[in-house]
């Protein structure tokens, strides 16, 4: 319990950021969450070389995600819901602001097919080609080929809505 | 690694996790395997009561009895041992890649599929048995007074209807979610494809 409470520590906002890949409802985002800090949990004993935690960790948080997707196939889509990040010492427009970019940004990754959402999601989290490849089980050459089309795609969602 | 243009979103993907202070693990994690075991409990005590109904039957040459074992041995049983197969897939879920998880889920859900037609032969028999019923005591084949056997029938119809109506609704569900899993295959198959 004390190895997933660090991984918590280090990478709960990075796994939040992923089970928002995958879900933009915050009441089954946060299910989602659990799932993955479940499956995380369950799936530590497994773990060979400590030094390969994330893509190990993002790899378990990835297929849940996808198994997320996967259960609501075929469901009703939710509303984008508004969120109230943390309040910044700026100004509210330029709180505003920072809100409606963060949230265009999630509805648009969101809106990319999961291959190009996976590795997109994965390089914002400065992961490496490689770190990505491990974590997707994909060879480092179709990581690059999906990051390349992920990006053109993701550009064009974000300029044309 | 990351270029330019990634570089510009980057502060504002941050922005979702910094609510992240809140992050810790809740849920329980039993309740999986309590959803298991009430399946596992609830096969046995039909196979308890189907076993109890078809000894009675045999002993007193009830042909009430007889039907209710058949109800629950040959009907119940293996409608229940279904859902426990399907449950305990889910509980076995390895996904070393995306692919793999899909595959899982389409294998989950074709589970469920089979299951729940299962579940609607089922629910013919339960008419069937009714009917059977009903014409053994119009043989005189059955002790029991009409208002007892009535009530028999009426609740096996009652629960067939209900059984037939809320399996319509799944299974319904269920083609959607095969058709939504087979779909996201495919993406990642053509993903893969591009390399």
């Amino acid at each position: 319990m004390a190895e997933i409470d660090r991984i918590i520590a280090e990478m709960g906002p990075a796994l939040l950021r992923a089970a928002a890949a995958y879900e933009r409802d915050p009441g089954l985002r946060e299910d989602l969450l659990q799932e993955m800090l479940i499956a995380i949990a369950r799936a530590l004993p497994k773990l060979r070389d400590p030094a390969r935690l994330r893509p190990f960790v993002f790899r378990i948080a990835h297929n849940k995600g996808v198994d997320h997707v996967a259960r609501h196939a075929g469901g009703p889509e939710t509303e984008e819901a508004s969120e109230d990040l943390p309040r910044p010492d700026g100004s509210p427009e330029e709180h505003l602001i920072d809100v409606q970019r963060a949230q265009r940004l999630r509805a648009a990754v969101r809106r990319l097919e999961l291959p190009y959402r996976q590795v997109i999601a994965l390089l914002l989290e400065d992961l490496t080609y490689a770190e990505i490849a491990e974590s997707l089980g994909i060879s480092v050459s179709n990581v690059g080929v999906r990051i390349n089309r992920a990006k053109a795609l993701l550009r064009s969602l974000l300029d044309h809505g | 690694m990351a270029d330019d243009f990634i570089g510009s979103l980057k502060a504002d993907w941050d922005r979702t996790g910094a609510e992240a202070e809140v992050v810790r693990l809740r849920r329980r994690r039993w309740a999986p395997h309590a959803f298991l075991a009430a399946d596992l409990v609830g096969a046995a005590t039909m196979v308890v009561f189907g076993l109890i109904y078809a000894a009675l039957a045999v002993r007193y040459r009830d042909l009430l009895f007889g039907l209710s074992a058949i109800a629950m041995l040959p009907v119940g049983l293996p409608l229940i041992g279904a859902s426990v197969r399907m449950r305990w897939r889910a509980l076995a879920w390895e996904g070393e890649t995306s692919e793999g998880v899909l595959r899982s889920s389409l294998r989950r859900l074709e589970a469920a599929r089979r299951t729940l037609s299962l579940g609607r032969a089922a629910s013919v028999v339960l008419f069937t048995l009714a009917a059977l019923v009903l014409a053994a005591a119009a043989a005189g084949w059955v002790r029991e007074p009409w208002a007892a056997l009535a009530w028999i029938v009426a609740s096996w119809v009652l629960a067939g209807l209900l059984g037939l109506g809320w399996i319509g609704w799944r299974l319904a569900r269920v083609r959607l979610q095969i058709a939504g899993c087979e779909a996201l295959l495919r993406q990642f198959r053509a993903a893969a494809g591009e390399a």
